[in-house]
This record gives structure tokens, sequence and C-alpha cells, in this order.
């Protein structure tokens, strides 16, 4: 009797020694996990009124119950989709404990947007938010929790006037066409070309995005030869080209004014009438002024054709890009006749020049004459390789160093 | 000898044995006398309030330009939306200047004068509640007359590096002229600065290039000279001065640069053989660790590196960084920080602080306190919750009721969530804060109070639970009360000495709210 009741404490001791037996220290049981994470909106707008006000709100719901030995952390993240939560993009929160949700307002993912993602203005674009819920401090590993969510992102209008690269389309247009900067002023854009009857369009580019350049009235009438007031958005809207011809279309970007010349009101290049030598017994000479010649010291007193480009926004504004040794006289014909026929060199010729030496980077007028005291005049020029602007409708120059 | 077994027996005490080991529990020792239930209180851990805690948190830096409006200065930060002032993340000011700004002449001293500039400067800085440290340059090369003219005029040995700055003199530190005037000057800072509740620590050597402990001369005919004397100078130097500092200040930490030339003439190349010994010199004369190259990974090396792990919960490291943003060539860095990108300087220097383990980091002036918030605000809030020490108990278990003269039983879990330590263990703070247990009367105020001694701040690191068990016998009126914990200052009446990271309701006097409790 004393033996079985031995045998049967044994028994019920192994027993419950066995009922200690724990399924998570033996098999790898995954834990249930409990986070829920959600977006208040799917889709926000930044709201420029109201920049301090939140605008996108998270929530989440507790993670798991562990034991009181493990410390649970809760982290937040806050990246632009494709970023991965990289060091120098993310926006990182700890969260307090027993805190389930992360606002931000309209001017911190503005910020964000400019300052720290890079992002092009005005367009669109998706956030992701993680949250991660880490136990750490206990006896043995437990697997962190993650949820993560995205919101796509209507960001703040913001009006710009900048391109990166500028065209003319439309209708009108023979196709779409980049339009240059002038090479006298980077801020200003010219075409010069054929234009049939129709809708003209600028597509500008910038930033990876395409706006449209049109009047800021909105009409799509214009004034040929007239300055129009411009903007500058995602409006495809532009102007009504009444009659097909040649047309020159010049955007100034700084001062946001545009003009359209038709063929009735197209800038014209200079035309000079002048005595020959200054002499107004001489019959008169007409030259119609396409390019310059240089003649002085500084070529060495012989002729230099400068061969300048002229302006697409003025016909009258010439550049050449070059040196000078010393001293010169731009003239505006090597060879020419008067009504007479008699044949003249550059030294008779109508010619520009000034008796204060051409200082780089400076606008400095210019005389231009045929009389004899204009034509023995030289004018000292900056040392180097520089980029000479001749603007001959406001009779000024400019010297702009080339690197 | 034969052995039998009885079998009958080793069945019965395998049985026993089996049945003790399958219960699972040994009937707890409970010293205490209650007989009430205890209640489990998990206080919540705060990670993101800005503690004023001593020697941990940021530093906020200021000149002695007498305008002290400097201190309230906001920033606009992007990542918040909003502009926030310096002083709300900082835990302490800090003004590094001349000796000869503080000492104009012999017994005259600036901080004593409501007129100038450094009286303004310190007492804006009181007034916002922000305790001050000091650094004292001597040394002339590359600022300004740092030394008092008096001093030299008395006898001081002295040299000059550049004729055409003739006021840029460089003192020798081994001269008994510039000693003896050198401990009247820090003899009479005390007096108004070894106060703890005034003042956050002294950075107490201050000697060579920029105060920062390198390029220190010792000859005045050849500032960089190096010779047979120089290594028992350094050593003569650096027992002077730390003996002198640990001298006057009783109360105040104190601070040396940790640096691989520390004393030397020169300021770069590799370690000296002695500079372990030099530091371990000011250690020993209990001075805390500063580098002031923290982000120059050409300067703050392996040397560095090791020297900090050497001290490391042993005493409390004060990072500052290297680089000057605005001025020099970061790019440069071995660490491929970016031109243009001085949140590159940021992170690295955070990352160089986690490594270390530093209790405090820099809010520097002008363009250094700037980019931490606007280029790298995130790392400012994480120093927040990550740096320094950041104390609290994560679970206290408490009767609810207690018979008033019987013992209870407390048991306490503390953790210390930063990476830093608390250094209760430095001379001058000498263990005074202690844990402690109070029962709040309804108006908030202790009627009494309860002082563990077992439990030790300074040893609770990495996060890592640190359990204690204190048996208090209550002895208050019967009465409603309130359990509260605190770290408390011994030194100050066991009031609340260290502000707690927990969200749980406080006292005005710091004191955290546990549980309601009856004594009978």
């Amino acid at each position: 009797m004393k033996k079985n009741l031995l045998i049967t404490l044994l028994v019920l001791s192994i027993g419950m020694v066995a009922c200690t037996y724990d399924p998570y220290k033996d098999d790898m049981v995954l834990p249930t996990e409990t986070l829920t994470l959600a977006s208040q909106n799917s889709d926000i707008v930044l709201d420029e009124d109201n920049m301090t006000a939140p605008v996108l709100t998270f929530t989440w719901t507790p993670a798991r119950e562990v034991s009181d030995d493990y410390i649970v952390s809760y982290t937040t993240k806050l990246d632009v989709v494709g970023n991965n939560f990289g060091s120098t993009t993310v926006i990182r929160n700890d969260e307090e404990d027993g805190v389930y949700s992360r606002s931000f307002t309209s001017e911190q993912i503005n910020n964000w947007a400019g300052d720290r993602w890079n992002l092009p203005v005005n367009k669109p674009f998706s956030l992701e938010f993680r949250v991660i819920v880490e136990f750490t401090g206990g006896p043995e590993f437990q697997a962190p929790e993650v949820r993560t969510v995205t919101v796509n992102v209507t960001p703040i209008h913001v009006d710009i006037f900048a391109t990166d690269k500028m065209y003319i389309d439309g209708t009108s247009s023979p196709g779409k066409e980049e339009v240059s900067a002038t090479l006298e002023n980077s801020n200003q854009y010219a075409w010069y070309g054929d234009l049939t009857p129709g809708t003209l369009l600028i597509p500008s580019e910038y930033e990876g995005i395409t706006y449209y350049i049109h009047a800021a009235s909105g009409s799509a009438s214009f004034e040929p030869g007239k300055p129009i007031d411009l903007v500058m958005d995602e409006t495809k809207q532009g102007w009504t080209i009444p009659s097909g011809g040649k047309h020159r279309v010049v955007v100034n970007m700084e001062t946001k004014q545009a003009v359209i010349y038709d063929e009735a009101t197209d800038l014209q290049p200079l035309t000079v009438d002048f005595y020959p030598n200054g002499i107004d017994t001489n019959p008169l000479a007409h030259v119609t002024v396409v390019d310059l010649w240089a003649y002085g010291g500084g070529t060495g007193w012989g002729v230099r054709k400068l061969g300048c480009t002229q302006s697409a926004a003025d016909p009258q504004v010439m550049i050449y890009e070059g040196s000078f040794s010393g001293s010169v006289k731009f003239c505006i014909a090597q060879s020419f006749t008067d009504e007479a026929g008699n044949s003249y060199n550059q030294n008779n010729a109508f010619c520009y020049t000034s008796s204060t030496a051409l200082v780089s980077n400076k606008l400095q007028e210019l005389t231009g004459s045929a009389e004899r005291t204009v034509r023995n005049t030289y004018m000292g020029m900056p040392s180097g390789k520089h980029l000479f602007i001749f603007d001959l409708r406001n009779s000024t120059i400019i010297a702009k160093p080339v690197q | 000898m034969r052995y039998y077994i009885n079998w009958r027996a080793a069945l019965l005490l395998s049985s026993i044995l089996l049945l003790m080991i399958s219960c699972g529990k040994t009937p707890s020792e409970d010293d205490s006398d209650s007989t009430e239930d205890y209640t489990l209180v998990k206080p919540a851990f705060n990670k993101s309030k800005v503690l004023k805690n001593p020697l941990t948190g940021w530093v906020m830096y200021g000149s002695a330009s007498g305008d002290p409006s400097y201190w309230d200065t906001s920033i606009y930060v992007p990542d918040e939306g909003a502009s926030v002032y310096v002083k709300d993340y900082a835990t302490c000011a800090y003004i590094r200047t001349g000796w000869s700004i503080f000492n104009p002449s012999d017994g005259v001293y600036a901080w004593r004068d409501p007129s100038t500039a450094l009286y303004k400067m310190i007492q804006g800085a009181l007034d916002r509640g922000l305790p001050i440290a000091f650094r004292f340059v001597v040394d002339g090369r590359d600022q300004r007359a740092n030394t008092p003219r008096f001093v030299l005029d008395a006898g001081a040995e002295y040299g000059v590096e550049n004729t055409k700055f003739p006021d840029r003199t460089t003192p020798l530190p081994q001269d008994p002229v510039f000693q003896r005037y050198y401990e009247k000057f820090i003899a009479a800072l005390a007096e108004d600065f070894d106060d703890p509740s005034k003042c956050a620590f002294i950075d107490a050597y201050g000697l060579g290039k920029w105060g920062e402990g390198h390029t220190v001369a010792y000859n005045s005919t050849d500032l960089g000279l190096v010779d047979d004397n120089t290594e028992r100078l350094k050593e003569e130097v650096m027992v002077w001065i730390t003996s002198l500092y640990a001298k006057y200040f009783k109360h105040v930490p104190l601070v040396i640069n940790y640096h691989r030339v520390i004393g030397h003439p020169t300021g770069t190349g590799g370690a000296n053989a002695n500079s372990d010994k030099l530091v371990s010199i000011a250690v020993n004369n209990g001075y805390c660790l500063r580098s002031d190259a923290f982000g120059m990974n050409s300067y703050y090396g392996t040397w560095e590196k090791t020297c900090a792990n050497t001290y490391r919960y042993k005493r409390p490291i004060i990072m500052e960084g290297g680089w000057i943003v605005s001025q020099h060539s970061y790019w440069n860095d071995p660490a491929g920080y970016r031109q243009d990108h001085p949140e590159d300087v940021r992170k690295g220097e955070f990352e160089a602080s986690r490594e270390a383990r530093v209790n405090m980091m820099d809010f520097r002036v002008g363009n250094e306190t700037q980019s931490w918030f606007v280029n790298a605000f995130s790392y400012v809030k994480q120093f927040v919750t990550e740096g320094g020490y950041r104390l609290y108990p994560d679970q206290v278990s408490l009767p609810s009721s207690v018979k008033s003269g019987s013992s209870v039983k407390i048991s306490s879990r503390w953790r210390n969530m930063g990476w830093g330590y608390c250094p209760n263990n430095i001379p001058q703070w000498n263990y005074k804060y202690k844990v402690a247990f109070a029962l709040l009367d309804g108006t908030d105020k202790p009627v009494e109070v309860f002082v563990d001694d077992n439990c030790e701040p300074s040893t609770w690191v990495e996060s890592k639970p640190n359990p204690y068990e204190f048996n208090v016998k209550v002895s208050c009126a019967p009465g409603n009360y309130m359990w509260a914990v605190a770290i408390v200052d011994t030194t100050k009446e066991n009031a609340p000495g260290l502000l707690l990271a927990v969200n749980n309701e406080s006292t005005s006097d710091g004191w955290v709210k546990l549980l309601d409790v009856k004594v009978d």
C-alpha cells in the first residue's frame, strides 16, 4: 500500500513538472500582433491659410502585451515614398508611453518638402508613415511590430516665375521649339520665326513641372508690339495669333512682361543715313547695320569684321565675343557707296566710339557719327576676352568678361 | 565501505523535491508586518520633457557681451513649424572667456560688479533658471590679453608668440607669481560660485591655446619648446592646478579636457606617453571629463575614445563639437561631411557623443546653435530622450493602507534610460542623491520621508532594471495620505533633487505622486 502511494506521488510530481512545459520556449510560435495604424485621411491638401493647424493625423493601437521585464518603445517615422526612411530625410519621433497618435501641421510638411525632401514646388507627393514598436530588456527576443501607411499630399501652391526651359508651342507654332535666353540678358528669352493663325502657347519647364506663361489679364488677345503683363501657372493658356507671318516673341522673366511683334510691328535693324567723312557736300550714304567692323590700334590697324550676332529680341542689339589689344572704333561698314555711286572704306564711314575707355561690366554710352572728330576717336578696350554687347537702339555698350 | 540505498526514502525525498520544484515558489521572507494588499504602481516613462537636472543635457554657450537678452534667443525650427527658445532645451549656461575679464585688476572681480558685462550675463542666466558654468582662459595666443596685466606687471613670466600683438601674452603656468594670483582669483570665485544652485560646473584647467589644455607653454622665449624639463613641468602644473580647484570647489563639479597632448607644448601629433597619467591626476582630484573635438575625426581619435571608455560610468563626459561650420572647412574631415551641409557635422557630433556616452552636449554661440535647431533639430530632441541620464522608477509596490506604527516593505525598480549616467559618485556630489519615499498630506507636504540608502543612482546604466526592497516604519498620525517618490538631495534636508522622467503628477516641490494610502 505504502509502495503504491509512493509511486502515485512520483507520477503526480512528474506530471506537475511536465505541466510547467512552456511551448513558447520550445516551439517557435509567432506572437499575435495587435498593432494597427490608420491615417485620418488618405489624401490631404496643405492649407496655407491655416499653417499651424494639424493637417495630417495618424493613430495607432497598442502593440501586444508583454511582461514587465520588457521596455516597450514606440517610434514613428515619416518620409517621402521612395526615400526608404533614410537618415537624412526621415522625420523620427520617440513617442511617449500611452500616446497613440501623431499629427503634423501644414507648416511642418511644407518646410520639410522644401528643405529636407527637396521636392519640386507645386508637385503632389506621397508620404509614408511608419510605427515601430520594439520590446527590449526582456529575457528573450521579441519581434517588433511594424505598420506603415501612405498618404497623398497636395502641396501649397506657390506662385513662381522661373524657368529651366522655355518653349513655343500650340497650333500656331511650327512645332514645339525651345526658346533660348538671349546672350545679352539671361532673364530675357526670345524667338523669331513663322507663326500661323491659331493658338500660341509658351510652356515653361521648372523643376520637372510644366507651367504655361500667359497674360495676367487672362486675355488671349494682344496688341502686337506692346508689353503684356504675365503670370505662370499650370493653366494651359496662351494667345490667339490672328494672322500668319513672321513673329518675334520676347519674354522677360525679370519684368514678367512679354512683347509679341507681328510683321507690321516687328523691330528692324538700324539704318543710318550719313554723309561720308561727315562732309555734308558729299552725297548721302544709306547703310543697314547688320554687322560692325573694328579698327584701330586694338586691331593692329587692320580692319576686323566682327561677325556680330544679332539678338533674337532686337536686331539692333549686336553681340561680339573676342578681345582687343588696344583702342578701337566700330564702323558700320567696311566698304560702301553713296547715292552717287562713289566708293568708300571704313575710315569714311559712320562709326561708334567714345573718348572714355570701356571698363568691364559697366554700361557705357557710345557716340555714333561720321564726323571727323568721332572717326578719329578710339575707345580704350578692357584686356582679355569679353562679350561685347552693342545696343545701337540706345547707343550703349557693355563688355562682360568671358572665363 | 559499501553504500546501501534506501529506495523508499529516496523515492519519498525525490517526490517532495519535485513537488517543491513544481510549486515554483518559496514563501517570501517578508519583514513588513502590514497585512494589507500591495499595489504595483507603474509610472509612465516620459521621453521628451527637458529635465533640468545637473550634469546632463544641453549646455547653452554665451559670451561676456553684456547683453543678457542673448539667453532669450529664439530660433525658427522648420521641423516644428514654430520658433522655440534655446534656453528651454538647455540645462545650464556656459561662459568661456579670459581671466582678465573676470579679474581686471588685483582684488577686483567683475562678477561682483552689477555694472559689468560679465555680471549682467551671469545674472541674466541665473534669472532664467540656468546655472552658470565657466572656463577661464589665460593664454592670449590667437585671441586677446587673457591674463590680467597686473599679474604680468607683478613679475609673472610670459612670452609673446607674435610681436605684432604684444597684448596676446602667454604666461608660464609654473611661475610662482602667476600661481599666486591665480589662486587668489580662484579662491574669490569659489566664495561666490561653489554653490551647485548657481554653478553647473567649472571647466577647471583652462591652460594652453583657447584654454583647451593643449599647446601649453613652459618657456617664455620659445613657447613651443619641449626639453628635458617638459614632462616634469607638465605633471607639476597638473598637480598644482587640479589640487587648487579641488581645494576651493568642494560642491561644484570640476572638468578637464581629455586630449592626447594634454598639458603639452604642442597641439597636434600622436598621443603623449604621459597624457593618461595627467588625466588620471585630474580624475583623482575629482575631475569630470570633457573634449572640445567631438565630430573632428582627425583630432578625436583612438586615444580619446579609449580615455572615454576608461572612465565610462566613473566620470561623466561633457561634449563640445570641434568644427565651426561657418568658418572651418569641415568637408575635409575624414567623415566625409558634405560642404554646405552643417547637418552632416551635427550628425557626426551626435553619433560620436553617443559612442562616448556623454552626459552633456553643446549649443555653441552663432551658427552652431542655429544649425542644431534649423538643420538638425531631431538630434536635439533625440539627445533629450536618449542622452545623459534619465531616471525613473518603472515599478513601485506600495500598500494602500497601513497601520500607524507598522512596518511596510516598499519594492521599487529603477531604470536610467539615458546612455550616460547619474554622476552621484563624483566627490563634489559624494552620493548626495538618494531615492526617497514620502507620505504627502492633503497640501502635498511630506509628513514623513523615508530615504533608502541602498539605492545608488550612479550604478543605473543602459536601461537595465535595478530592483530594491526597502522596509520602512510608518509612524505618522492616522489619516489619508499620498505615497510619493523622489530622488532627494541629502544635503538639502532631503528635498527632491533630481527630476524624474515620468508622466505622473508631481508636487511643486518635485515629489512624484504614486498612490493614495490610508493610515489607520
